[in-house]
């Protein structure tokens, strides 16, 4: 249980760099009963130990998942906690407002941030394209509906 | 005096059975009757909610988070709330299979209105240019209706859609993402009308912005979608309240009507029902019977009662949907703004795309992004959670969704039937859609000029994340036992009067024989007062 209170706390952190409290570790474990997450190939239970070691690791591992491994276990650990964390007294104010401060401010900070995706993303395709290639398995999944136009 | 048994408490039930009770008629009302539980925190907003809820997780997910959208999961931007799951609960031994359509029903008091967005637009005499009837018959019924419900307007560019009656409501105050898109449209409405036929205005609800017939003026709490707790947006059964107060009236819930018995020369001598209590069948007499259930539900009583006098397996063709297509966009002059959790969650604008036929006349209804479940939209985007989320919280100020939808016409090919079952005198409903041809071209093309009349109001519509529902999704369904102004089977005259059976009549959707591009539950209910006026 500790295990998993670790990894509850890890990806708090990264998803709103905020703490975890009793509830939402509670909530996080109580989902995990729930969710069978895939993990039936190497890279998917690579990508799970990337990311329970936080940081630079995590985001990596969550940039290439979101690319080639869409429904790997860790992003799916993510997303379930993502939605815990909107509706947690601790933490939903975060998630549910805005970073105000006008257009250009938005802009440049939208800028940013993308430019560490970049990194991130780097970074992830270097760590995990390679092992991910030996399995065989490397290909980009798309995930969104089809736009027709 | 006559006795009315109206089957289903939707919004052409309550409005068909309050007509009667105002004039004098006995009214039994049998209804499955599924309820919603009463809102927690009613004072309480969109935010307040998750602080005071003592298990908020719990309460928006679901016990066991089935509102938690998983990757690959293709759902709409904004999925039903667990606290709406009452709206399509459906009772044992139900069952149906269907081809090419996502169908929802709904056994509960209030019906799919339970679910809806307030959304009301008359029909124009050239959305009625198939029915038997015209605007000047709905018209009446129309205002009566908006007395009832109360109805929040403003006159604008769209009225030339949808006639503004002068018993509507002011409007709703905007959010400030809707008021800058309304005030770039004024700045650049010639081009918009000209070039593209794009007009845009406020839209208009059933969302009362000032205390109206007991119900309090929308407090802007932000928990539309999870059910409004102030009762300020409409729902049927504020309407089955105002029956109850009638001493003629009975309501029975907790019913599930199967069909109805008729003699040789088809004449109607009862419903027959099943008490979901103790599961004992039920037997419900009047004069005359009336089918609100709904298109899928009403259809399926009509065919079951043929099969069981006739052994006759019997198909109701026609049925249509509009399908709805959802397009999120940003504005980029938002970017970098407040968010607005607590206001009021649905949408403030409404847009009309004219065309050549104007049977292919496009509506939409504008929503900008207030509280809402964001996990499906953050991990929808093309990076990792973290930057997501810092993108996400940067330009929400600035996120909304068009929801256009496509009118739909009656085929043939598209029908309900029902399929005995083997070892048990049920049936199962089946239903079969098929979408017109020429309907990828007019997806692609509503959305090409979405996104250009989206664009000229300085909003982007980012590639990839536009969201075509499957058919069903649209919840408008209509068309199966047709006005018509020839006697012909299986449709009814243009008084809502079965041609097959002569003390029936059908007042829900079953009875449009063209499905307009705007919402029809106004007209639904317009046109159960005027059916319940000539009933009488």
């Amino acid at each position: 249980m500790s295990e998993q209170f670790t990894e509850c706390d890890t990806f708090t952190f990264y998803l709103c760099a905020l703490t975890a409290d009793e509830y939402i570790r509670r909530k996080y474990a109580e989902a995990q009963m729930l969710f069978t997450a895939d993990q039936a190939e190497p890279i998917d239970r690579v990508l799970l130990e990337a990311g329970r070691r936080g940081g630079l690791h995590l985001g990596s591992a969550d940039a290439y998942a979101r690319l080639f491994r869409p429904r790997t276990a860790l992003r799916q650990k993510l997303i379930v906690l993502l939605a815990i964390l909107e509706n947690a007294p601790a933490t939903h104010r975060y998630l549910n407002s805005a970073a105000s401060g006008g257009v250009v401010v938005g802009l440049f900070r939208i800028a940013r941030l993308l430019a560490g995706t970049m990194m991130v993303f780097a970074l992830g395709l270097l760590r995990f394209g390679p092992r991910h290639l030996l399995a065989g398995r490397v290909a980009p999944v798309h995930v969104q509906a089809t736009d027709p136009s | 005096m006559k006795h009315f048994i109206v089957v289903g408490s939707g919004p052409t039930g309550v409005h068909f059975a309050l007509t009667l009770l105002k004039r004098g008629h006995r009214v039994t009302m049998l209804d499955t009757g599924h309820r919603r539980t009463e809102p927690a925190f009613p004072d309480a907003s969109f935010d307040q909610l998750k602080d005071q809820l003592p298990d908020p997780v719990s309460w928006f997910l679901g016990p066991q988070f089935d509102a938690i959208v998983l990757p690959g999961t293709r759902e709409s931007f904004y999925a039903f709330p667990p606290s709406k799951n009452f709206v399509f609960a459906t009772p044992r031994g139900f069952s149906f299979s269907s081809t090419n359509m996502q169908p929802r029903f709904s056994f509960a008091q209030g019906g799919l209105a339970e679910s809806w967005t307030g959304g009301v637009y008359p029909y124009t005499d050239t959305d009625l240019v198939d029915y038997p009837i015209g605007y000047a018959d709905l018209k009446p019924a129309y205002q009566e209706i908006a007395r009832r419900i109360g109805i929040s307007a403003e006159r604008d560019d769209l009225e030339q859609f949808m006639p503004f009656e002068a018993d509507y409501l002011d409007p709703l105050p905007l959010d400030a993402h809707s008021s800058h898109l309304l005030s770039v449209y004024a700045r650049r409405r010639k081009i918009l009308n000209r070039a593209f036929g794009a007009y845009i205005g406020r839209s208009r609800v059933a969302t009362i912005s000032r205390d109206y017939a007991g119900r309090k003026a929308c407090n802007q709490c932000g928990r539309c979608l999870l059910g409004c707790p102030t009762r300020s947006i409409y729902s049927p059964t504020s309407t089955l309240s105002e029956c109850l107060g009638y001493t003629n009236f009975e309501y029975r819930p907790g019913v599930l009507v199967t069909d109805f018995s008729y003699t040789d020369d088809h004449r109607l001598t009862g419903f027959g029902a099943v008490s979901l209590e103790d599961g004992s069948r039920l037997e419900f007499r009047g004069d005359e019977y009336v089918l609100a259930a709904g298109t899928l539900l009403s259809a399926k009583i009509l065919l079951d009662s043929v099969y069981r006098k006739t052994g006759q397996v019997e198909s109701l063709t026609g049925l249509m949907d509009n399908r709805m297509i959802h397009l999120p966009f940003l504005t980029l002059a938002m970017v970098g703004g407040e968010s607005a959790n607590a206001k009021y969650q649905f949408h403030h604008l409404a847009l009309g795309l004219v065309a050549r036929d104007p049977r292919d006349y496009l509506h939409g209804q504008i929503t900008t992004l207030k509280g809402a479940s964001v996990h499906p939209i953050l991990q929808s985007m093309p990076v990792n959670l973290r930057s997501a989320v810092g993108i996400f919280r940067t330009i929400r100020s600035g996120l909304g969704l068009a929801n256009v939808s496509l009118s739909d016409r009656r085929r043939p090919e598209s029908r309900i039937t029902i399929e005995p079952m083997r070892g048990s005198a049920e049936t199962k409903l089946v239903i079969d859609y098929h979408a017109d041809s020429t309907e990828p071209q007019r997806i692609a093309r509503a959305i090409r000029r979405t996104k250009r009349a989206l664009s000229l109001l300085g909003a982007i519509v980012p590639p990839g994340l536009t969201r075509v529902l499957p058919a069903g999704g649209g919840i408008h369904y209509a068309g199966t036992i047709p006005m018509s102004a020839a006697k012909q089977r299986f449709a009814c005259s243009k008084d809502c009067r079965s041609h097959d059976f002569r003390n029936l009549l059908i007042v829900d959707g079953s009875t449009l024989p063209f499905l307009p591009s705007k919402n029809h539950t106004f007209t639904l209910m317009a046109n159960a007062v005027r059916a319940a006026e000539h009933a009488s």
